[in-house]
């Protein structure tokens, strides 16, 4: 190319331009970023306060159902159940009763000898 | 030209420069100067105080067994600005809140008058229901949802907001009316009126926390801007020192004997003598604290903790006290014989219920003779005798951990008549609550040392627990006199003592009856109403438990009204449950019922006893 064409022909300040747009696509992937950060916070926050909702509910029906098994289990209920028949009690023969006394070491030796009800155990 | 023009341009400048300067100034003024003003209505607007709720302490048993505890609860409210169809949600309310439809439509349509008294408009607060369970709140919540997400042809019946669910606690005592007076109850703000819920009641309160929120404008929380935060505190769990499994073998045999004696009012207590923990307390008449009645008039106080609100004469019980004194001021030995004038002691105008001559200090116990007692009791003189009942805890509060105690009554030595002494040492003139009777033989029992009544074992806080240890108030008699009055006291459940039907096979006990009279209106005593008890302890050589049995006017016709024959068989019969649910070993050779002599003997004597 002559001399005299390529003085017409505006050279681009390449590195300039590129400099520009990485500037401008760092400050677009910053804002972007933020926005999508925000929003994600948002959720994430969001979530975190429906999970403290879910456990306060969740606790709360626990202790519900807690209170229940106390009540349906105290003394003062099965005794109700027991004289209404709902269930009863059946003695136990003393034959089927296993007595084990403690063990008594036998004389002479150091050995423990075991010791059981002859009748009972079966 | 270029003049104007430079001019112009320049006023044109100072015009803009002067509008920004002013709205520069307005900016200032706004977000510098009335910062905290509008920042103010600002949170007014869009920030909420919500509350975060905090639970009350628990009430437990020595094993951890809940007596007292809450259960969440919803209260149900409508909003009627926000309701349409009034008839429809009051028909689609009233299966899951268990009301009639009808109600439910009267509490919809309330309407409140507007500011300017022109008009009315729907109430925008309406309790619907409280109480309502955790399941049954969300079964609602999910029936609206239905209904709403599925409206009728003519557009919405009610917004979803209608219907709000406020959390609430309710307390509830899973054992009913057992225990009822330890435990106490609250009223419906929550703050413990009786029992342990009044006297523990600033540990076991919670204080609900704080939390300042935002929200969108479809209700829905920021938590990003969640503002200051106060946490809640929950109370802290009271452990007491009742055991429930001996209190349920306690009030089982008072439900039996309520039935064949029918009294007034009745008393057990158990305590454990070398702490002063109190095992099992079980008044009658009772109540249910998940239903507190309404003090109706005349009729009793079902409400009040008799053993520590009430004050009976102790009768014969209280004769340990001028009998340990005598012996510890060496005045009597056990074997010091005393002339018991054959039955009548014109002097002092008392009688025996039996013909006795001489009695020694062992048998004046063992047969309860009042005469006797009082020999001793003048021998020991005014001042001693007065000191010795002080001592003993009667005429103070014992210091429980318990509201509304009373002190009972001593009257000092100078406002005495010429028969007052020989009065007040057979217990009578002399009025004492049942634990004042039962901390006085938990005296003798331990070796001579009063202790305060401890019923709270520890409280639970924050995971730190704060133990409340026994503590002893002063020493009494010394071991020496406890231990000759223990003597004394394991012949009164003897074969021809007052109480061989309180005795326990297989474990040597000590104890003593009481038989008071009562007076009447016009002052005297009355041959008809008595105050029958028995205060004994068991093993008698190192006591697990003291047990009070007593028994105030009992309204059935009996064969023999004793402490002995009446209060002796049911002290017999929970001592030996409780012996065997304390795993206590027996001592004593176990008579079987059939063995030669052994019951005909105990019942003849059983019928002269007192």
């Amino acid at each position: 190319m002559s001399a005299n064409r390529r003085r017409h022909i505006n050279a681009l300040p390449g590195l300039k331009l590129l400099l520009c747009f990485s500037i401008g696509a760092i400050l677009l992937m910053t804002g972007l970023g933020y926005v999508y950060c925000q929003n994600e916070l948002h959720r994430l926050l969001g979530e975190t306060g429906r999970l403290e909702r879910d456990s306060e509910q969740l606790r709360n029906l626990t202790e519900g159902v807690e209170v229940k098994i106390t009540k349906y289990s105290s003394k003062q209920e099965l005794k109700k159940k027991l004289d209404n028949g709902f269930f009863k009690l059946s003695p136990i023969a003393g034959e089927k009763i296993v007595i084990v006394t403690i063990p008594v070491k036998a004389t002479g030796t150091k050995e423990l000898r075991p010791v059981s009800n002859e009748k009972g155990a079966r | 030209m270029t003049t104007t023009m430079n001019q112009r341009g320049l006023a044109a400048g100072i015009v803009l420069a002067m509008c920004f300067t002013g709205l520069s100034c307005r900016l200032v003024h706004l977000q510098v100067t009335r910062h905290k003003h509008y920042e103010g209505r600002a949170a007014k607007q869009n920030l909420h105080n919500e509350p975060i709720y905090a639970r009350r302490g628990a009430i437990l048993d020595v094993n951890g067994v809940p007596l007292a505890q809450n259960e969440p609860v919803k209260t149900v409210v409508a909003d009627g600005s926000l309701i349409k169809d009034y008839d429809g949600l009051a028909q689609l309310l009233s299966g899951p809140l268990k009301m009639e439809a009808a109600v439910i439509r009267a509490k919809l349509g309330r309407k409140v008058k507007s500011g300017q008294g022109v008009g009315a408009s729907p109430m925008r607060y309406i309790v619907l229901r409280k109480g309502v369970s955790e399941i049954e709140a969300n079964e609602i919540a999910r029936l609206v949802a239905d209904t709403v997400a599925t409206p009728k042809k003519d557009g919405l019946v009610y917004a979803k907001e209608a219907v709000r669910y406020e959390q609430d606690f309710v307390r509830v005592y899973p054992n009913g009316s057992s225990l009822c007076h330890v435990v106490g109850f609250v009223n419906e703000a929550g703050v413990g009126m009786d029992g342990i819920e009044a006297s523990m009641n600033d540990r076991l309160a919670s204080h609900d926390g704080s939390r300042y929120v935002e929200r969108d404008r479809t209700g829905r929380e920021l938590v990003l801007y969640r503002g200051q935060e106060k946490p809640p505190t929950d109370g802290g769990n009271v452990r007491l020192t009742i055991d429930l499994n001996l209190q349920q073998i306690v009030e089982n045999e008072l439900d039996i004997v309520m039935k064949q004696t029918r009294p007034k009012k009745a008393s057990f207590i158990m305590m454990n003598p070398k702490t002063g923990e109190i095992m099992a307390m079980a008044n009658r008449p009772h109540f249910n604290p998940n239903a507190v009645p309404k003090q109706k008039k005349g009729a009793p106080d079902t409400t009040r903790n008799i053993a520590i609100t009430d004050q009976v004469d102790p009768g014969s019980t209280f004769k340990i006290v001028p009998v340990s004194a005598a012996l510890t001021e060496g005045i009597v030995s056990l074997d010091t014989e005393i002339w018991c004038e054959n039955r009548y002691w014109r002097t002092y105008k008392l009688s025996d219920s039996g013909t006795h001559g001489m009695l020694s200090v062992r048998n004046v116990l063992a047969k309860s003779s009042n005469i006797g007692t009082a020999k001793i009791a003048i021998q020991l003189g005014d001042q001693k005798f007065y000191e010795a009942a002080r001592k003993f805890g009667f005429g103070d509060k014992t210091s429980i951990n318990l509201p509304f105690e009373i002190r009972g009554s001593v009257v000092p030595p100078d406002k005495w008549d010429k028969l007052s002494l020989s009065r007040m040492a057979i217990g009578q003139s002399l009025p004492a609550t049942p634990l004042q009777i039962t901390n006085a033989m938990c005296v003798i029992a331990n070796g001579g040392t009063l202790m305060i009544p401890q019923i709270v074992r520890d409280v639970a806080v924050d995971g730190h627990t704060l133990e409340y240890k026994p503590q002893d108030r002063w020493r009494v008699v010394p071991q020496r006199s406890a231990t000759l009055t223990r003597e004394a006291l394991m012949q009164v459940v003897r074969a021809k003592g007052t109480a061989p039907l309180a005795s326990v096979p297989g474990f040597k006990v000590a104890g003593k009856t009481g038989t008071a009279q009562k007076f009447e209106e016009n002052g005297r005593a009355s041959h008809e109403k008595f105050v029958l008890s028995f205060v004994g302890y068991m093993p008698a050589e190192d006591p697990a438990f003291v047990l009070l049995v007593l028994l105030d006017e009992p309204q059935a016709k009996l064969d023999s009204e004793t402490g002995g024959t009446v209060a002796g068989p049911v002290f017999s019969r929970i001592a030996e449950k409780a012996a065997r649910y304390l795993n206590l070993q027996p001592t004593e050779p176990i008579l079987l019922p059939g063995a030669a002599g052994a019951k005909g003997k105990l019942t003849s004597n059983a019928r002269n006893g007192r």
